[in-house]
């Protein structure tokens, strides 16, 4: 009975502080890949054009975009070919680090606090951080969805102030194939990609 | 006037029962897409420069206003958290709009976040008809007024009728035998909304430039943002659980 007790209690402590682990490895995660982000929009010596270029790769390394692009084709997805998928997956990857590699250019006075993290499932963490202008010390409320695929970190969503990055783009794109069809989402994709 | 009433009563009978907030219908998308052009353009001529010159005033001054307006809002905010039962807030703000009015000088500091009242999120009629089980209906794009849904749009029409500020500025009632006169509620509502403007200058501009189709990244955004207000949450998790 003793013994029972005493293993059950072990593998409690096991499997509580495996998740701790998980919990914190997404945060180190998070915090490891703003401030490289950071590093790189700050460093001078780098030209725009390089810098992009670093903030695309590193998006493309810490973000499951193949996973985004297909979440954002909601049901939708459905309704495609594996080669369509495919085709829509490549474009949206270009379209996807254009797009992060914009809007982070533009934030550099930033400072970003892990603030916690809860665990959701098994291969899911919402990492909760807080970023604050040092300007004016306001702060914004950004929560991270990471999971864990094949054993490697990927960020899967941004959500900003409770707005969800992913959810946005999907109803973004379900607007424009509803007008559009998926012919349409692809050359709309394209024309950002040659604008930007 | 009394077709237009009855044609969005229909649609709100229709769309409300049912609708929850992924479903949210854009049902006069075209007439909807065509007031957001005509807001756009509003907010380049107008707003958009008032607001710029508007971001020049010292952080002290926006600070001030801020705390001003955000103080007016608890006339409406108060009430709604009584409307949904949320008791603890309902203290919380009644405490804070006291405490402001009177040591803040109309609002103008928050003593009150110092004595343990905290800043909550503004509630509204909307809000606690969306609290109440009641759909968004069909999504709305109102000219100057910009994102609503037909429910929303009710709700801010008892945000107005039903709000203690317009009824003793706009309004004839009075406080302590005083009308403060309809200048008063225009002008606070002026400073709010160019405020708001303002402090989005810059997420405005990213939102424009990275966008492929800026009227649908709106309405997800308006709706996202009514749906954690309403559910007092920070977004939805469930959906990325069995995402495959």
């Amino acid at each position: 009975m003793i013994k029972k007790i005493v293993l059950s209690l072990a593998l409690i402590v096991f499997f509580s502080s495996t998740s701790f682990a998980f919990e914190k490895n997404a945060e180190n995660f998070i915090l490891e890949t703003t401030q490289n982000a950071k590093k790189i929009i700050l460093d001078k010596a780098i030209s725009d054009k390089d810098k992009r270029k670093q903030l695309e790769k590193l998006a493309l390394n810490t973000v499951d975009v193949a996973g985004l692009a297909k979440y954002t084709l909601g049901q939708e997805r459905k309704n495609l070919s594996d080669k369509q998928i495919s085709q829509f997956v490549s474009t949206f990857k270009v379209f996807f680090s254009k797009n992060l590699s914009n809007k982070l250019k533009d934030y550099s006075d930033q400072e970003v606090k892990i603030t916690g993290s809860k665990k959701i499932s098994d291969n899911y963490v919402l990492v909760n951080s807080k970023i604050v202008s040092l300007k004016d010390k306001q702060e914004i409320a950004v929560d991270w969805r990471v999971f864990l695929v094949d054993g490697n970190l990927i960020i899967r969503d941004l959500v900003v102030e409770g707005l969800s990055l992913a959810r946005t783009q999907r109803e973004e794109f379900a607007s424009i194939i509803a007008n559009k069809k998926f012919e349409g989402l692809i050359q709309s994709l394209n024309e950002y990609i040659t604008n930007n | 006037m009394k077709f237009l009433i009855q044609l969005l009563l229909s649609a709100f009978i229709l769309t409300s029962a049912t609708a929850s907030f992924a479903e949210t219908k854009d049902c006069f998308e075209k007439i909807n897409r065509g007031v957001f052009s005509f807001n756009q353009g509003l907010d380049r001529a107008i707003f958009k420069p008032v607001a710029k010159g508007y971001s020049y005033l010292p952080n002290t001054i926006q600070k001030g206003v801020r705390n001003v307006t955000s103080n007016v809002s608890h006339t409406v905010t108060i009430p709604n958290h009584l409307l949904q039962g949320n008791f603890k807030n309902f203290y919380n703000d009644s405490g804070r709009f006291l405490i402001n009015t009177t040591v803040g000088i109309l609002g103008i500091f928050d003593p009150a976040e110092k004595l343990g009242f905290k800043k909550l999120d503004q509630e509204d009629y909307g809000q606690t008809l969306g609290f109440w089980g009641v759909g968004n209906g069909c999504y709305l794009m109102l000219p100057v007024f910009g994102p609503t849904t037909i429910r929303d749009a009710a709700g801010k029409v008892a945000n107005t009728l039903l709000d203690p500020f317009y009824l003793t500025t706009v309004g004839d009632q009075t406080v302590l035998d005083n009308n403060f006169g309809d200048s008063t509620y225009y002008v606070e509502r002026g400073f709010d909304n160019v405020d708001f403007r303002a402090r989005n200058l810059k997420n405005f501009e990213t939102l424009e430039k990275n966008s492929v189709d800026l009227y649908s990244t709106v309405r997800s955004l308006y709706l996202q943002k009514r749906e954690n207000l309403i559910s007092n949450s920070s977004g939805s998790e469930d959906e990325w659980k069995n995402f495959k």
